[in-house]
């Protein structure tokens, strides 16, 4: 049984605590969060010891893994300290999106779980999904061929103002990560974007991708678009058909070349996906399997290196942004991880 | 009844001969095409005559309406057609490129035949009502729109590298134009075959209403599943068109039910030929009445066509470009 804590007791923070308690893997230990009136109440809630000190927590609770829900400017500003310390005290650790809004602390966490061959993951809940993980075994196993194009979308209605690049740093981890695990490492990019009126942020943009593997890409993302309607929607053509995932995990179609049948994954309610928590529930699970199970730090899956490799994207992109060009995308960020062979011959990581 | 004649009878050509067969409004007095064979296979179909040149079926049948598709050294018929006060519609490209469009587009009207675009997609009840609820303001203020159209590669697209953007693309655009307005920028990336030409592409749009836009064209996809699905979102609502005419759906951001105009299997639209005979039929129509001044298409097609040319330049130089209105 893992030894669990939680840093940071916002709402995320808490929904990492539930979660916790309730893994049949994990036993919550403790919380901490700097606000005293927040630590005391989750851990009241949760009937386990609180701190405003992640450092004396982990000496006094010597936990096995520890889920930073910090938040902070631009939704990740206080990733990179809780972690740090996670870290250092020999912890594993699951930490929110963005891994910071920032890239150099970014690269100086991963660097540092890598150099005490630490599991260091990030939740990049979306993919976590049955729906998903099938659409990446076609892929993998060829029934779209090569692809050629993926298209991304996802919104939410998020009225916040805090920075300029709210939008693409806190939004787009996930769907980049999404693009990233069906086509690999993005090479190029170029986006326009727009503040919605009203707004001081650029919150609705379009963004162009070149995959390295010569495939095209494009992404819609807003924060102007409430939810309640359908909010994601990922699809991938390629030389033999095109796969179509709806909201994550709601239904999954693939469209063969070759064949007017169309084949459909549909969430079943009973057994399926209930809802978006699920996803949460979901990723942090299949996290403490692999810690459980002792899977390698360069082997989990949705490790913190590729949540760098999307905030990279996101970097070229701001760079696009500001320069009104196409921008390349830093190729030392590329971890290789997702690498498909595409049913043919070659490695096919699951 | 409207005589018509259609020359080039490519996949469009074709559909435009059998709509015009079967529109009350067209008398189709000819047919004609390079290749014998295929135009004497439809001249059999259609019961109608076959001419072995262009200039003899002019003469020969006297139409007053010619659909022209693909064939060589169109634009010079075209503008031939016109000079004769024989109007013209015509599939896309119109011309090799947008500033020959515009020259033909600029013909004066007053003397000449008019010049008018395909644009068949246009014409679809699930078109008629996303315009309605975008142009009624359901929407809100405009924040995006996204178009997506792919086939399997045409029977005839030739040597050109661009037929993709000159041909598919600009109908991808059209749809887009309806809904925004102009583009104003676009960049691109694409894919290509082992040739060089140009099968898949991404293309990203600043419009000129200040939405973001985007459009992916592909030959490399089937048409016995969805070709097609534009979406268009703002401030209030989004729209969704799927599969040209199959469904238009309005989700209003703040209500949890959503609005579906679903293409009826009685006197909706059979089948995606249906939209030329619509877009025919309206041609023919202002031909009748005498107003064929509102048709503004070849405008259009030449708005298009920059838009196209701006996103392949900007594929091929890896560069933003503005586009030149």
């Amino acid at each position: 049984m893992l030894r669990t804590c939680v840093i940071g007791l916002g709402p995320i923070g808490n929904r990492h605590a539930d979660i916790h308690q309730a893994d049949p893997l994990a036993t919550l230990v403790g919380v901490c969060d700097w606000n005293p009136e927040r630590a005391e109440a989750a851990g009241k809630r949760l009937g386990v010891p609180f701190f405003t000190d992640a450092a004396k927590m982990l000496e006094s609770l010597r936990p096995d893994m520890v889920s930073v829900a910090t938040g902070g400017h631009e939704y990740g500003s206080e990733h990179a300290a809780a972690t740090m310390v996670a870290l250092e005290h020999g912890c594993h650790v699951l930490c929110e999106k963005p891994i910071s809004n920032e890239l150099e602390p970014a690269r100086k966490m991963v660097a540092l779980a890598r150099e005490k061959r630490l599991c260091f993951a990030v939740n990049l809940n979306h993919r976590f999904t049955p729906a998903c993980r099938h659409a990446r075994k076609w892929l993998a196993e060829g029934r779209i061929g090569i692809p050629r194009f993926m298209n991304m979308a996802m919104w939410i209605g998020n009225p916040r103002e805090s920075s300029p690049w709210f939008h693409f740093k806190a939004l787009h981890p996930h769907t980049i990560d999404i693009m990233r695990y069906f086509c690999g490492e993005i090479e190029a990019v170029h986006a326009f974007a727009i503040k919605a009126p009203g707004r001081s942020i650029w919150s609705t943009a379009q963004f162009n991708f070149r995959f390295k593997s010569g495939a095209t890409g494009h992404l819609t993302g807003s924060y102007d678009i409430m939810r309640g309607h359908p909010m994601e929607r990922a699809e991938v053509g390629g030389t033999r058909g095109r796969i179509l995932l709806e909201d994550m995990f709601k239904e999954l179609t693939l469209f063969p070349h070759d064949s007017s049948e169309k084949i459909v994954v549909t969430n079943p309610i009973i057994g399926g996906m209930g809802d978006f928590t699920d996803t949460f529930i979901n990723r942090i699970h299949n996290f403490f399997v692999e810690l459980t199970g002792g899977v390698p730090h360069d082997r989990i899956d949705g490790q913190a290196a590729d949540a760098l490799a999307a905030q990279a994207v996101i970097d070229a992109n701001i760079r696009s942004m500001r320069t009104g060009k196409v921008e390349r995308v830093d190729p030392g960020s590329w971890t290789g991880n997702y690498d498909l062979s595409y049913g043919k011959p070659g490695h096919s990581p699951g | 009844m409207v005589r018509t004649v259609v020359l080039g009878l490519d996949e469009v050509g074709r559909e435009y001969a059998r709509a015009s067969k079967r529109d009350s409004a067209s008398n189709l007095v000819g047919v004609y095409d390079p290749d014998r064979a295929r135009a004497h296979r439809l001249g059999k179909e259609l019961g109608v005559p076959i001419f072995d040149r262009p200039e003899e079926l002019l003469e020969v049948a006297k139409p007053q309406v010619c659909v022209l598709s693909a064939l060589e050294g169109k634009e010079t018929l075209a503008s031939d057609l016109l000079s004769r006060g024989i109007h013209v519609l015509s599939t896309l490209p119109v011309a090799p490129d947008a500033e020959q469009c515009e020259k033909l587009a600029a013909r004066d009207s007053e003397k000449n035949g008019i010049l008018a675009a395909d644009f068949h997609l246009r014409f679809t009840p699930a078109m008629d009502k996303a315009r309605e609820w975008v142009s009624g303001g359901e929407i809100g203020s405009p924040l995006f729109i996204n178009m997506n159209l792919w086939r399997d590669v045409p029977d005839r697209h030739g040597d050109n590298p661009y037929h993709l953007f000159v041909s598919l693309g600009a109908h991808g655009v059209d749809v887009i134009r309806q809904f925004v307005g102009g583009v104003e920028r676009v960049q691109c990336f694409g894919v290509r075959d082992k040739n060089g030409i140009w099968t898949s592409a991404q293309i990203n749009m600043m419009c000129s209403n200040g939405a973001v836009g985007h459009l992916t064209i592909s030959y490399e996809m089937v048409t016995h599943h969805p070709i097609a699905r534009c979406e268009i979102a703002g401030s209030r609502a989004r729209v969704v068109i799927e599969n040209v005419y199959e469904d238009a759906t309005l989700y209003v951001h703040e209500r949890p039910e959503k609005l579906v105009l679903t293409n009826s299997i009685f006197g909706g639209i059979p089948q995606l030929s249906e939209t030329w005979f619509r877009r025919l039929h309206e041609f023919l129509t202002s031909v009748q009445k005498g107003n064929l001044a509102r048709d503004t298409t070849a405008v259009d097609a030449c708005a298009a066509a920059r838009v196209m040319e701006a996103a392949y330049h900007s594929a091929e130089r890896g560069s933003v470009e503005e586009v030149e209105s």
